[in-house]
């Protein structure tokens, strides 16, 4: 029966799939609404005496001190509308029953208020919350730990999607751009002590991060992005809850502890998505909390727009499979490549890279479990710090640091001893013994492990590898150094 | 082009209908069939047949949405094929796991399957989506018509899995009693 169940739903009426084919509507947007609910901004803003610290009555225009243009009458639909946008803070009536929904239920948006009155705890413990609530592990994978648990490195989170994303590139934004992208009311809140934006290699915004410094002393990082924004992870330790803001639900985090931080990841009215967290000293929730709705507001209604580049804005970009007939003639860094690999080592992987941070030619062969990895890039700056002279030994001399070298090798000396670099007319026989590490692992290959670099003029040859002998390895370095 | 556009083209007769509704909509049949059969080969097969059969139908048929009915007639065929080449064997995949969840529906007996339209069980079903909410109805067919992980679900909603999971463990409970007073013995 489960099965017919499942093959009958083929011929349920199509209009059922009409919700699946596109994708989650926010709620409309209308115009008497959105100008009561701007109206209503322009006049918190300025006086966020009745507002902010009032509450409901007087966001919702229910009291003698509600400017007349809200309510009354004027715009009765706005003023329905207006009851959902209500941003209640201390004064909350309602307490947390419904509004931290239970980790049991679905979690719906909830309108009567925003935030949870400060120093409650967000499942479990909060009234109307389940036990099962306080002990439901957090969806997301979360280091044991608990310093590792960053949870305002919105940069983190994000870098492993970021990896896959053909001619990503960053860039800082500057003041005159970001003028144009933010709301003009985001001044009044804060200033953006940093932007940083990151594109798709067609100039599509991939992401734009801000820096916030906060009036009240508070910071806040901000990230904007045309996708969903992974949540951070960390604050789900004091439970999570949905809740809506003037139309637009937002998942809410709050975490307490030496620091305060509140956090919000949702998408705006023109679907840009984000995540906002708010740290702040964690005596000043109170401030804190009507900050991190005032911010959010701010963005709601006047939500802001990505950066976007084209043309020459965009720094060239490639990342193209060669064989190695075609990586021998590249112009840059083919001299450089070994003519050919080991005996019986193939060909895994031969790629010409290049985008903003890189520019590389590499080959990958494998034998079994040997592997040999080359890559000739150009020598930069940062490398000069590993470059070794052949009587600097303490800085490349394997045999002076026995396993683990976690512990043998001086925190000073760990990148050059990793991966030092040698002059090309440096290469020996006895520098690469020093460079050969000796692993007797069950199951792998025999053969020392080698992982150094070699200056050549401009250039850089970057080698690791596995059970390749070296002699092979110097009889090549020299062959093409020469 | 529009859906509009094409169901136009299969009603003039232009081949052109067949390419172009295979570059608008192929991807989606093709993930549908292959969520259900596990194999690229089978799916590319689903999405043919798929394609041939609207344009014998259309015309005279006029589908509202295309993409809907297209899922519909790739979904009908992926079952088809998955009986045909599993017949009882249990694969892999996210079939089997439904067909497990469902279980707190409907018992699996198939003197009970025998007894019952599928056109019957549709129109029933049809029933019930029209009680949820949109949400709702979203997760329980993008669950159960599109065999949509519940991670993917999750993620299109801004739900957690774990609220998805018992979301759809509800509206099972609710499709049962719907059933059941509909007359359907499970």
């Amino acid at each position: 029966m489960n099965r017919l169940i499942l093959e009958s739903l083929s011929l349920i009426d199509e209009r059922h799939l009409a919700d699946c084919l596109t994708p989650p509507r926010r709620r409309p947007r209308r115009l008497l609404p959105a100008l009561a609910a701007c109206l209503c901004l322009t006049v918190a803003l300025s006086a966020p005496a009745w507002l902010w610290q009032a509450g409901s009555d007087a966001a919702a225009g229910d009291g003698a001190e509600a400017p007349e243009e809200s309510g009354g009458g004027v715009f009765p639909e706005a003023e329905t509308e207006l009851q959902e946008h209500d941003f209640k803070t201390e004064s909350t009536e309602s307490g947390n029953g419904g509004f931290w929904p239970d980790e049991e239920a679905e979690p719906q948006p909830q309108e009567d208020s925003f935030l949870p009155p400060s120093g409650e705890a967000l499942s479990g413990t909060a009234e109307g919350g389940s036990e099962e609530s306080a002990t439901e592990q957090p969806v997301s994978p979360r280091p044991d730990d608990s310093s590792a648990a960053v949870y305002n490195d919105i940069s983190h989170t994000l870098s492993g999607s970021r990896l896959w994303i053909p001619g990503y590139f960053e860039e800082t934004v500057d003041a005159a751009e970001l003028a144009e992208l933010l709301p003009e009311d985001l001044a009044a809140l804060a200033t953006v002590t940093a932007a940083t934006a990151g594109f798709d290699g067609e100039g599509a915004p991939v992401e734009l991060r801000l820096s916030l410094d906060l009036a009240t002393g508070a910071q806040a990082l901000l990230a904007l992005a045309p996708d969903p924004l992974p949540r951070c992870y960390a604050a789900a330790d004091d439970g999570e809850a949905v809740s809506t803001l003037a139309g637009q639900p937002f998942v809410l985090w709050r975490q307490a502890g030496e620091v305060l931080t509140l956090a919000a990841v949702g998408a705006l009215p023109n679907d840009v998505h984000l995540q906002l967290t708010l740290s702040a000293d964690s005596a000043g929730e109170g401030a804190a909390r009507p900050l991190l709705e005032k911010l959010l507001t701010v963005l709601v209604l006047d939500p802001p727009t990505l950066p976007r580049r084209s043309g020459d804005e965009i720094p060239f970009w490639q990342d193209t499979a060669l064989t190695h007939a075609e990586a021998l003639r590249d112009a840059d860094f083919g001299a450089l490549f070994p003519t050919a690999p080991p005996d019986g080592f193939l060909a895994e992987s031969i790629r010409r890279f290049t985008d903003a941070q890189h520019d590389t030619l590499s080959g990958l062969w494998c034998k079994g479990l040997a592997e040999l990895s080359w890559t000739v890039r150009r020598f930069e700056a940062e490398d000069a710090a590993r470059l070794v002279a052949p009587g600097e030994r303490e800085r490349y001399d394997l045999a002076l640091y026995p396993i683990p070298r976690a512990d043998s090798v001086p925190e000073a000396l760990r990148e050059v001893v990793a991966c030092p670099v040698f002059e090309a007319d440096d290469l020996s026989a006895e520098l690469l013994a020093c460079r050969a590490d000796v692993l007797a692992d069950k199951g792998d290959v025999e053969g020392a492990r080698f992982r150094f670099a070699v200056r050549c003029g401009a250039l850089l040859v970057e080698v690791r590898s596995k059970g390749v002998a070296q002699e092979w390895l110097l009889e090549v370095l020299t062959g093409l150094t020469e | 082009m529009t859906d509009e556009a094409l169901v136009e083209l299969f009603w003039q007769r232009d081949e052109q209908a067949l390419a172009l509704t295979e570059q608008r909509h192929g991807a989606s049949c093709r993930a549908l069939a292959r969520s259900i059969l596990h194999s690229e080969d089978d799916a590319d097969e689903c999405l043919n047949d798929a394609l041939l059969r609207a344009w014998r139908a259309i015309p005279p048929e006029r589908p509202r949405s295309l993409a809907a009915w297209l899922h519909k007639v790739v979904r009908n065929l992926a079952f088809d094929r998955f009986r045909a080449a599993h017949a009882e064997r249990r694969g892999g995949g996210e079939l089997p796991l439904l067909l497990d969840e469902l279980r707190d529906v409907a018992s699996p007996a198939d003197s009970v399957e025998a007894a019952v339209s599928a056109k019957e069980l549709a129109r029933s079903i049809d029933r019930f989506l029209d009680r949820l909410s949109p949400r709702e109805r979203r997760l329980f067919l993008g669950r159960y018509f599109y065999l949509t992980p519940l991670a993917d679900l999750a993620g299109r909603e801004g739900m957690r899995p774990n609220h998805v999971s018992v979301t759809l463990g509800r509206l099972r409970g609710r499709l049962k009693a719907h059933l059941q007073k509909e007359g359907f013995s499970l």
